[in-house]
């Protein structure tokens, strides 16, 4: 029975041992400024936009590391959808990052509550950029961030059913009429059941985007809920899948994410982060297009990557080198081989259509992006992640329901402007 | 006598006490604080007073909804849970052959990622050619859009939570293991078939870990958050019907940046949550036999 | 046997016997199909698991769903290690668990053995606030907690997944309290004449008797603590730390999802769980539970 105690005790020291050794081994140089009186080391948090993500990110990091010797970069990761729970918790214990990626829902936020630094002293010359892109990173003309990859979203389609249905491939300059009159034909119904859908998901931000409706306008002052245009794509979404029935129904589609990829649809908004994985798993022939013009163009929303400064980082020279690096310098010219991100710089606008998987039209893509033929989604007001998503079930509901779509937007958005007290 | 008594009594509870002062009471006390304020989880606090609860209990829709979700899943999961986690469990313990398999494969969902066994329950309600309509069909019963459905949501999600019954079924297996085989020895001289031995003897010298799953399914039921989050996608399911209250609460927090707001709704709830579990006490805890009863 | 193993009073005449023992063949059959179906329906999803481990990309979410592969990928599983620092992960998995395991089981014993058996003044609201601590949705605790910790300078160590693991849980606390309250006195009074103290009383008599509980504690202990990502994400922050439940979470990209490969560091993360539970479940559960003679 002693055994017994001095057995206990012998554990418990063990583990205290264990987790002294532990205090010890890890969390070295933890605070931004490294052990090494010369070496500075900078923390950048991040997500992964696929799942080597993290790893492939840290080659570009590297890279930088090479160039500027004495300044070690210290990548911190997590995932996206509970980023902000690490970046409030770190905020918050005063150990935020010196360099950040920002999810632009969150970027009202981040501004309002002066987070970010002020880089509009920096020199920046706009020209060195493509168009509309420095304007992703500003808040009421300041800039506050530097964009590290710009791309949109465009239609993926299958060549392969458009060939068996006898359907033209979309052309550039297409319409929200050619795409209606082609999805129809691209959908097949055998013993009523739909076997083949012409468009997977048209998600409703491209739709508003290429009629020029959205959520708020673009400064941030005006609900633009129950404008014409909005009206008329949410209507028009509604109809896809209710009237014309070209786009599966949430019963339909719940827990699909690839109709198009296994061949049970013709169509899908991708993106270029898409394009590696068609090539390893589709087994059909592919391209892609522009989104379909409504009243406003083939516009389509900006998909970008923000990058900024924490205003309480104790090394901002070194940060803005870093973010230089990233958003302007070397790693605009390395990222398109190493991680399929798309240079917003001028001078590699040709990088586009050959990067590793381009389709063959992937050169619309390139023209898009050198016309400024994106928009930017996402207002930045801190109000706008909190709209953005309770609309989600406003048009949920107006699909499953089939409602009035001019009725539930007034309605919503009269309650966005007493809440937000926007006009 | 009793001054020694007092004194070991908290040696024991040393532990817990000091992690109580250190790790615990202060945060509940910051958050008790910042229901107070405006803190968006960023920069200043600025005291409000009560304006948060003011807001929550008057302008609010979303909170009066989430809040009978939770509790129409509580209501009604808890007890079922109980009652299938039992019945589990009794099975799980006859002396059979193999039985040690038997008990991983029931104890095996339970140990499934939530992101996984979400995946896979949204592929079995799928209404057009998931399982569980499929089962529907064969006995001539109409489809249900399930987990898409305003009214089969929550329903669906208690099927769902039924499934993960293993943690509470383990519980179980230690209590009944704890039983005195004498006293089911005793029963049946006098006389006593299985469903007495059952009434008489299981039910009673298992109160405890019954007691105790009541409890703890209570308190963790009014949080429940991962499930509903993954099934929905992060809406809220059909119309807010599976909005629960903690997951509310989290995206008023970390996605609304409305830190205040939501700790205002995380105190309310804490007074729920207490209420529930003093009236359990009051209600079933003098049934509870303890062979230790002081 | 069934249930009790009880030894029947031979005074039955054979008829009664013969019925009996039919009875209890029709049991055994109901018990053993019961038990062949619901087994059939709970193994179901972690055969899919397995199966959409071994599927390739394009066919992992397909419609309608498969169990048994169309094309068989096997390299998922390589992948999980070129892909993630997976190996390191589990490492790191080990240590953390182990140690939260060992510290809970320490405390939560003694603790529980404050509030199951000794009587004493303020006890009752002590226990009260014992439960009154996990009604506090968690998340509006967390950056509280954290920022203790950031000032303590153990963010980015295990310091914080383990530390508080040796001040007791309440959750255990509750459990084992429950179990501790149903040995008799006697035992306690028999030991204290022998010359046991209280400790002595804790660490001989209480205890041993409480071996399924404690193993209850120690597998439920090691299964969370085992899928806990909540507390490796906010307090870590270099990727060589990090745990498996953590380290999962990354082939959920933001613009792209792993399936074959997540579903396959899935299984490996539950193997371990699986061989646990079989093997620990034999020790607490099949008797060796006889010191003391509570049977």
């Amino acid at each position: 029975m002693r055994k017994k105690k001095g057995l206990g005790i012998l554990l418990l020291s063990l583990v205290f041992a264990l987790s002294a050794f532990l205090t010890g081994c890890s969390s070295n140089s933890e605070s931004a400024s490294g052990g090494d009186s010369n070496d500075v080391t900078l923390r950048i948090l991040t997500w992964n936009n696929n799942p080597e993500g993290t790893k492939l990110e840290g080659e570009i990091f590297k890279e930088f590391e090479k160039e500027n010797p004495g300044i070690k970069v210290k990548p911190v990761f997590a995932p996206y959808d509970k980023y902000n729970d690490k970046f409030l918790t770190m905020s918050a214990g005063g150990d935020q990052p010196d360099l950040v990626w920002l999810q632009p829902s969150a970027m009202g936020q981040f501004v309002s509550k002066g987070i970010l630094a002020d880089l509009s002293d920096k020199k920046i010359n706009k020209d060195e950029y493509m168009p509309n892109v420095l304007e992703l990173g500003q808040v009421d003309g300041k800039q506050f961030a530097l964009i590290r990859d710009a791309s949109t979203q465009m239609i993926g389609y299958n060549k392969d059913m458009f060939d068996a249905a006898g359907v033209p491939y979309p052309k550039d300059d297409w319409t929200w009429n050619d795409f209606l009159d082609a999805a129809k034909k691209l959908t097949k119904v055998e013993n009523g059941k739909t076997v083949q859908f012409g468009i997977e998901n048209f998600y409703l931000s491209l739709l508003l985007t290429s009629n020029g409706g959205g959520l708020v306008s673009e400064d941030g002052k005006k609900v633009i809920i129950d404008s014409p245009e909005t009206i008329e794509a949410v209507t028009f979404a509604r109809d896809l899948i209710n009237k014309y029935h070209v786009q599966p129904t949430s019963a339909q589609s719940q827990g699909m994410t690839n109709l198009f990829m296994t061949g049970k649809a013709a169509m899908k908004i991708t993106g270029p982060w898409d394009w590696a994985e068609y090539n390893k798993n589709v087994k059909f022939k592919w391209d892609i297009v522009p989104v379909p013009a409504g009243k406003a163009g083939n516009i389509s929303p900006a998909a970008y990557l923000p990058i900024g400064i924490g205003k309480t980082t104790k090394h901002p020279e070194e940060a803005y080198k870093l973010l230089q690096f990233l958003t302007t310098g070397k790693g605009q010219d390395i990222q398109a081989k190493i991680i399929s991100a798309v240079p917003v710089v001028k001078r590699n606008a040709d990088q586009i259509a050959t990067m590793a998987n381009a389709p063959e039209n992937a050169k619309s893509l390139a023209t898009i992006l050198a016309e400024g033929k994106t928009k930017m989604y996402t207002p930045y007001i801190p109000s706008y992640s909190e709209i953005d998503s309770k609309f989600v079930p406003v048009t949920d509901n107006i699909n499953l329901k089939n409602l009035n779509p001019a009725k539930e937007l007034k309605k919503y958005a009269d309650q966005v402007r007493k809440e937000y007290d926007l006009k | 006598m009793n001054k020694s008594r007092t004194f070991l009594f908290y040696m024991f509870i040393m532990p817990w006490l000091v992690g109580f002062f250190i790790f615990t009471a202060g945060p509940m006390i910051y958050s008790l604080y910042m229901s107070f304020t405006d803190y968006s989880g960023l920069g200043a606090a600025n005291w409000v007073g009560i304006e948060n609860y003011k807001k929550i209990f008057t302008e609010d829709p979303l909170f009066w909804q989430s809040l009978w979700n939770t509790l129409f899943y509580t209501i009604i999961g808890v007890p079922l849970g109980l009652i299938v986690g039992y019945m589990l469990a009794v099975l799980l313990n006859s002396k059979v052959k193999f039985m040690g398999v038997f008990r991983t494969i029931f104890y095996l969902p339970s140990l499934v990622p939530t992101v996984a066994s979400s995946l896979l329950w949204i592929l079995i309600f799928q209404p057009d050619f998931g399982i569980a309509n499929a089962i529907l069909s064969f006995f001539h019963l109409p489809n249900s859009n399930w987990l898409l459905s305003e009214g089969m949501v929550k329903p669906s999600l208690i099927i769902m939570s039924l499934w993960g019954a293993g943690g509470g079924m383990v519980i179980y297996l230690a209590g009944l293991q704890s039983v005195p085989v004498a006293l089911y020895e005793a029963a049946e001289l006098d006389g006593a078939g299985k469903f007495r031995k059952f009434w008489n003897v299981t039910i009673p010298m298992t109160s405890n870990v019954i007691f105790f799953n009541l409890i703890m399914g209570l308190i963790g039921s009014f949080q429940v958050f991962t499930q509903a989050y993954v099934v929905s996608s992060g809406n809220g399911g059909p119309n807010y019907k599976s909005l629960f209250y903690v997951f509310y609460l989290y995206q008023d927090a970390f996605k609304f940046f409305k830190m205040g707001y939501a700790s205002a709704l995380a105190w309310i709830l804490f007074i729920i949550i207490l209420i529930f579990t003093v009236i359990q006490f009051k209600v079933f805890g003098k049934k509870v036999y303890y062979e230790f009863d002081e | 046997m069934e249930l009790a193993g009880a030894k029947v009073n031979a005074k039955v005449n054979s008829k009664k016997e013969r019925s009996i023992k039919k009875g209890r063949i029709i049991e055994r059959i109901v018990t053993y199909a019961l038990l062949i179906g619901l087994s059939i329906v709970f193994i179901f999803p972690f055969l899919w698991l397995v199966g959409t481990s071994l599927k390739p990309e394009s066919e992992a979410l397909s419609f309608p769903p498969t169990i048994i592969p169309e094309t068989w990928k096997f390299s998922n599983y390589k992948d999980v290690f070129t892909m993630v620092n997976f190996g390191q992960y589990y490492w790191n998995s080990i240590i953390v668990t182990l140690l939260t395991v060992l510290g809970t089981v320490l405390s939560s014993t003694l603790v529980a053995y404050g509030f199951a058996r000794i009587k004493a003044k303020g006890r009752d609201m002590w226990f009260i606030l014992l439960l009154a601590t996990m009604m506090l949705p968690p998340q509006v605790t967390m950056i509280p907690v954290y920022m203790i910790f950031s000032k303590l300078g153990w963010v980015n160590s295990f310091l914080p997944l383990i530390v508080p693991a040796f001040f007791g849980n309440a959750y255990f606390i509750f459990l084992l309290r429950q179990f501790f309250k149903t040995i008799p006195k006697e035992l306690e009074e028999s030991a204290f004449l022998d010359g046991c103290g209280t400790f002595g009383i804790f660490w001989r008599i209480i205890l041993p008797l409480s071996v399924p509980a404690v193993i209850t504690v120690a597998l439920l202990s090691f299964m969370w603590t085992w899928n806990d990502f909540l507390g490796p994400l906010i307090y870590l922050n270099d990727d060589s730390m990090y745990t498996l439940a953590l380290g999962i979470l990354q082939f959920k990209g933001a613009l792209i999802i792993s399936w074959g490969p997540m579903m396959a560091a899935s299984v490996l993360i539950i193997l371990p769980l699986i061989i646990i539970f079989f093997v620990g479940q034999k020790y607490f559960i099949e008797g060796i539970a006889t010191t003391g003679g509570k049977g």
